[in-house]
């Protein structure tokens, strides 16, 4: 479970037969279409971040309703469940998920802004990425709440 | 009715049911067994939080300022939720014993918004920023008066620091400050690119409105290169 989470956030495809018999054994199933929703999210962005790094001569958008935003994409109700999702969440987590997901930002960047850099810079983006692996998992159960 | 005694008004409105219903819950069990999280369902953060209307900030503020009770009660709307999220983190949970974190932002927004006939907002992100800030002092006041006061006793067995905020207990005390230094290194719109997302859960598309971006993916981009530049200075690079 937890490499599928560190896959969502990195942006690699994941297995999710092997992650639902996982899940199942866990018990946690009942999270694990929150954990879709959340790879979508974070597809959206990665998505996003491609196209505007790629197109920067696109013409621009006549107004905000032309922009596909993550409630267009993902479904109004889901974007809205990540969301007070991540309301719910710690500090800590809300910053991991939203520097990860969103702003794809490094796991070494991360770090430092977490406070790890006093552990250098290898083992501040260690950290960082458990602490994104833990906060996506919250994020999940969080959202299976909402 | 004019705008200083208007407020008081407004702002009761707007936090009764915080107070009667879900509330900001900051004390007793829910805050220790789920971490201090407070319930934003009636603060108009719930689920599904509409989104800022186009119209802006800087217009509901001059029509506020001309004695306009709507536009006072659209701003307020539109404010205090997300000053509420972000003054929970900061607010000490010994401080919180006596004022709720709604009380603190109340009061401090109504002592901000009596001034607002000579607030000049240069930027839409400038009635938050000024409002934010004003709410700070206010923090600050209740953290200096807690700490003139005499320990209350029976304090629950696994409060281990009462002078920890929820941030501190998260990121360890010497973060949060180094963190906040750090932040206060960036320039006014980094600074409120990244607050408006991270910690006052601002969507891209409310953010462009508050900064001033043509699009969603502008106000994105905008917090990501803040978030870049934030992790720099707390490298000391």
């Amino acid at each position: 479970m937890d490499e599928a989470i560190e896959n969502i956030a990195d942006g690699v495809p994941v297995d999710w037969s092997v992650v639902e018999s996982a899940a199942r054994c866990e018990g946690t199933h009942a999270w694990l279409k929150d954990l879709h929703v959340i790879q979508d999210v974070a597809h959206f962005y990665r998505l996003s971040a491609c196209e505007a790094h790629t197109s920067p001569d696109a013409p621009a958008l006549a107004s905000l309703d032309e922009e596909p935003t993550v409630e267009v994409v993902v479904g109004e109700a889901h974007a809205a469940r990540y969301h007070a999702g991540l309301r719910h969440l710690k500090r800590t987590d809300r910053h991991a998920v939203i520097s990860r997901l969103e702003l794809l930002s490094s796991y070494s960047d991360l770090g430092a802004v977490l406070g790890y850099h006093y552990r250098g810079a290898r083992d501040a983006a260690s950290a960082a990425r458990r602490v994104v692996t833990r906060a996506l998992r919250r994020l999940a159960i969080e959202m299976s709440h909402v | 009715m004019g705008l200083a005694s208007d407020l008081r008004q407004k702002t009761t409105q707007l936090s009764v049911p915080a107070a009667t219903e879900g509330k900001v819950s900051f004390d007793g069990d829910r805050d220790r067994g789920r971490d201090m999280t407070p319930d934003y369902g009636s603060l108009g953060s719930s689920s599904v939080e509409p989104p800022l209307d186009p119209e802006t900030t800087v217009e509901l503020l001059q029509l506020a300022k001309a004695g306009d009770g709507e536009a006072l009660e659209r701003l307020l709307e539109r404010c205090l939720p997300p000053l509420q999220r972000w003054a929970h983190g900061r607010l000490p949970a010994h401080a919180r014993g006596m004022l709720e974190t709604v009380d603190v932002v109340q009061d401090a927004v109504m002592s901000a918004m009596r001034h607002l006939g000579t607030f000049e907002p240069r930027h839409q992100g400038a009635l938050q920023a000024y409002l934010r800030r004003a709410v700070l002092n206010r923090i600050r006041d209740v953290i200096r008066k807690t700490k003139r006061r005499p320990h209350q006793t029976g304090l629950p067995e696994d409060l281990k620091d009462e002078a920890t905020s929820p941030l501190d207990v998260l990121i360890g005390e010497e973060n949060a400050a180094l963190y906040d230094e750090a932040l206060e290194q960036l320039g006014e719109e980094e600074q409120e690119a990244i607050i408006g997302r991270l910690e006052m859960g601002y969507s891209y598309q409310d953010l462009a409105i508050v900064l001033g971006k043509p699009s969603a993916d502008a106000a994105r981009m905008a917090v990501t290169r803040a978030v870049k530049h934030l992790a720099k200075v707390m490298r000391g690079e």
